[in-house]
């Protein structure tokens, strides 16, 4: 009688899963590599969005007002209905999962008249307008354990800022000191 | 009557063989692995793939120039529009260039 082999040859003499875990173990790499792009794709339209904000935001905090204050809560307002969750929740950004304010600010993110604006030194006075700064995480498969070690952990993101300046009109109130301290006579010239 | 040597036939037996070969393989395979994300880690090589995008692109997305610097960067260099002159009490740097044209009064 002839003697059968024992059970693990049996198993390495077949050859089926083979192409099942070759395929497991591509796919990982693959998939990280396409949502990569997916990401990136959305992180780029996101930007785009950002700088149409920021442009808005710009446009509020250039029109007159009652004082700067009402002018700049007008900016603040613009940023907060199109990039955050809502007037309720200015913390919590609009699109988390593509990207999340950063660098500071009320709300994260925004600045108004960012530094070195000053409104009395000629070539720093253009300065005036809104900023917002965001950070977005580019894979969402981490490739090799990129941005998950200590080395660099933000290897796995990217910063951007988009700006705009379109300066600010006197308010009504800064207009009447002016015009005050002239001893000018207003009537609706303010 | 002659013993029988239960060490030979134990070792006569194979089975179980290639369940310890392919441990040794996968083990093998998991330190390369490992050294070299290790490897990829400590030498900056995701930083400088994704440098295009987080150096060179979010300039551009900031100042429309992919060496743009700001005032925050060390710059203004190929600004849009910080002032070009840095000798006449100007804050710009080199080769900034004005999108609106704004000449200072009297010139």
């Amino acid at each position: 009688m002839k003697k059968s082999s024992p059970p693990s040859c049996k198993i390495l003499k077949s050859e089926e899963g083979q192409s099942t875990i070759e395929f497991a173990l591509t796919m990982v790499l693959s998939l990280a590599f396409t949502f990569f792009y997916i990401q990136l794709c959305f992180f780029f339209a996101f930007g785009n969005y950002v700088h149409y904000a920021t442009f808005m935001s710009a446009r509020a905090y250039l029109s007159a007002g009652p004082n700067q204050e009402d002018q700049a809560s007008r900016a603040k307002s613009v940023i907060v209905r199109m990039l955050k969750k809502s007037e309720g929740f200015t913390g919590i950004d609009r699109f988390p999962s593509i990207a999340k304010g950063t660098g500071g600010g009320d709300p994260a993110g925004f600045q108004l008249d960012p530094a070195p604006f000053s409104r009395y030194v000629r070539d720093l006075s253009w300065l005036e307008g809104v900023r917002y700064k965001f950070r977005g995480r580019l894979f969402v498969i981490p490739l090799a354990g990129i941005g998950r070690g200590s080395a660099d952990p933000n290897a796995n993101s990217v910063t951007l800022t988009s700006e705009s300046f379109l300066l600010r009109e006197p308010s009504t109130e800064e207009c009447q000191s002016f015009i005050e301290k002239k001893n000018a006579i207003y009537d609706n010239g303010c | 009557m002659v013993k029988p040597n239960r060490a030979a036939q134990v070792h006569k037996n194979e089975s179980g063989q290639a369940l310890t070969e392919y441990l040794l393989i996968l083990s093998v395979i998991v330190v390369a692995y490992v050294g070299m994300v290790r490897v990829i880690e400590n030498s900056g090589l995701q930083r400088q793939l994704l440098a295009p995008i987080t150096t060179s692109f979010a300039a551009a997305y900031q100042y429309g120039h992919t060496k743009g610097k700001g005032y925050d960067d060390g710059g203004p260099e190929n600004h849009p529009r910080a002032t070009a002159s840095r000798g006449r009490g100007g804050t710009g740097g080199a080769n900034n260039f004005r999108i609106f044209f704004n000449p200072r009064v009297g010139q």
